[in-house]
């Protein structure tokens, strides 16, 4: 317990990191994903092929191949970023596309009267998707959308590899100095994420409490 | 193609004009895009040719070759224990004794919250010696090609790479198979129960093998999961595709053309089991269900009423 209490400095500073690559790639990926899932629905077939490509791809890609391609690729392509920005950019593309699977199931389940009654009382089809369908997809997708951002907050333990000195890679400094405590550390650090992790669950729950009473 | 008909009328001739006309631009804006990334990457020195010259060299292609069969062994390896162990968990978690039930809640929730990252490296960091005289012990005791089969030498960074995947997975095959056990038919049990069968045999004969055809797509979906994982292996230089890719690109300074590579490697490995599952998915599907039962119907009800003429 006490190289826990000795090193706790270390593992906050970690979680901090970790926080905010999360809070960060969260928002992004959120508005990203919500932007797929729209354009896989609107009748504009070259949206569609993109959006449907790009969520192909990168859902059968790896999360550790997308960190390699965006920081040790865009640096050579003459991109030069700090390792949070890379980490932000390769968190929000990979988690993305499960986002926008989770709306577009969303989009799936709001009964066709909905969008029936939309377009008879004349609204357009923007309208229709802005007042009507998108409010009630997005929130029958929040249970599915809470799954993939706790995803996303253990996905951000991958960072560490790619030079940002977040939590999990906390791990391995402290253990360089005690190598006899890893499993210690190791409880600790992941105490911190099921903090994180069934704080998500629980607001989200909350929120989902909430939208489900309006709708 | 359906979400379109669904949300949106048939479009009007006017309507159609506008989308062509959107269309129209949003590819012209596209292709513009797509020429602009084009030029900057054709500026750039990744794509002279002659780094990708380096992949008609067949020694390259061999050492791609030797990472592509350590991320395919570390993959299987991981779907075969982490769907064993998850199954057993499952059927633990549903077990009558309330101590197993909680131990093994705790046990599910507590791998489930946590990144596998971090479980890789604490088992890399404090046990890849043990990892390495274990395998080193079973490599003396097994025939050769057991060993091929297996990761000869490199054990201290394959162990805490699957053991670290499987436990963390099987966490989550527990709750499938937990949902996909319960998800069967109250009468089905009550049935099994009201014929003298033990819980084993009811779990065994009855409950499993109904329970496995709704699982299955969760299963398939589960091992693309477990094959993007072994990637993380990278973060402990085990040597598989992207550890192998990463050599390369650092030998010949070929960044991109590898990471392409790379890319193509693992979306054609992974595709195809997406693919099966949602396949396997549509074919247990409700809506598919009904579609047949009412094709039978109408079916049913053509040769009904040819009897009645």
């Amino acid at each position: 317990m006490a190289i826990l209490v000795y090193n706790l400095p270390a593992i906050l500073d970690g979680f901090a990191m970790t926080l905010m690559l999360f809070a960060v790639s969260a928002v992004i990926c959120l508005v990203l994903g919500i932007m797929l899932a729209v354009m896989r629905v609107v009748p504009i077939q070259g949206l569609n092929l993109f959006a449907g490509f790009y969520v192909t791809v990168i859902r059968n890609a790896p999360p550790v191949l997308i960190f390699f391609i965006v920081t040790l690729g865009l640096p050579v392509l003459g991109v030069r970023l700090s390792f949070f920005t890379y980490a932000v950019i390769a968190l929000s593309v990979y988690e993305a596309s499960f986002i926008c699977e989770a709306v577009r199931s969303g989009i799936n389940f709001v009964p066709a009267g909905q969008s029936e009654a939309a377009r008879s009382i004349g609204m357009t089809g923007t309208q229709m998707l802005r007042y009507v369908v998108m409010p009630q997809a997005l929130a029958n997708s929040v249970p599915a959308i809470c799954n993939y951002l706790i995803a996303l907050c253990k996905a951000t333990s991958i960072a560490g590899t790619f030079g940002v000195v977040e939590a999990t890679i906390t791990l391995k400094y402290i253990a360089f100095e005690n190598p006899g405590d890893v499993f210690v550390i190791f409880m600790g650090i992941a105490a911190g994420y099921i903090v994180i992790n069934t704080s998500i669950a629980a607001l989200l729950r909350l929120y989902e409490a909430k939208v489900s009473v309006l709708t | 193609m359906s979400d379109i008909t669904r949300l949106f009328d048939e479009p009007s001739p006017r309507a159609r004009r506008k989308l062509a006309l959107w269309n129209g631009v949003g590819s012209t804006i596209a292709l513009l895009i797509a020429l602009y990334v084009g030029w900057v990457f054709a500026q750039s020195p990744q794509m002279r040719g002659e780094l990708w010259v380096h992949f008609a060299e067949p020694g390259v292609w061999w050492t791609i070759g030797r990472g592509l069969v350590a991320t395919i062994r570390a993959a299987v390896l991981c779907i075969v224990l982490s769907i064993l162990f998850g199954a057993a968990l499952g059927i633990a978690r549903l077990s009558a004794n309330p101590l197993l039930r909680i131990g093994v809640g705790i046990w599910i929730e507590f791998f489930r919250a946590i990144p596998s990252l971090l479980i890789i490296l604490m088992l890399f960091l404090a046990y890849s010696r043990v990892f390495g005289e274990v395998g080193s012990a079973v490599e003396a005791v097994m025939p050769g090609f057991v060993n091929l089969l297996l990761a000869p030498g490199q054990w201290n960074t394959l162990g805490p790479l699957v053991l670290a995947v499987v436990v963390q997975h099987s966490a989550i095959i527990a709750e499938v198979f937990r949902g996909g056990i319960l998800a069967v038919p109250r009468g089905q049990s009550e049935a099994g129960y009201s014929i003298g069968m033990t819980r084993g045999a009811l779990l065994r004969i009855v409950l499993i093998p109904q329970a496995v055809r709704g699982m299955l797509p969760a299963l398939v979906s589960e091992c693309v999961r477990s094959l993007k994982a072994t990637s993380l292996g990278y973060a402990i230089g085990y040597l598989d595709l992207l550890r192998t890719g990463q050599i390369i690109a650092s030998a010949y300074h070929n960044i991109i053309p590898m990471a392409l590579i790379l890319l193509v490697m693992y979306v054609s490995l992974c595709l195809p089991l997406s693919w099966l599952a949602s396949w396997l998915e549509y074919r247990t599907s409700p809506a598919r269900a009904i579609r047949k039962t009412s094709t039978s119907a109408t079916a049913l009800t053509a040769k009904v009423s040819e009897g009645a003429a």
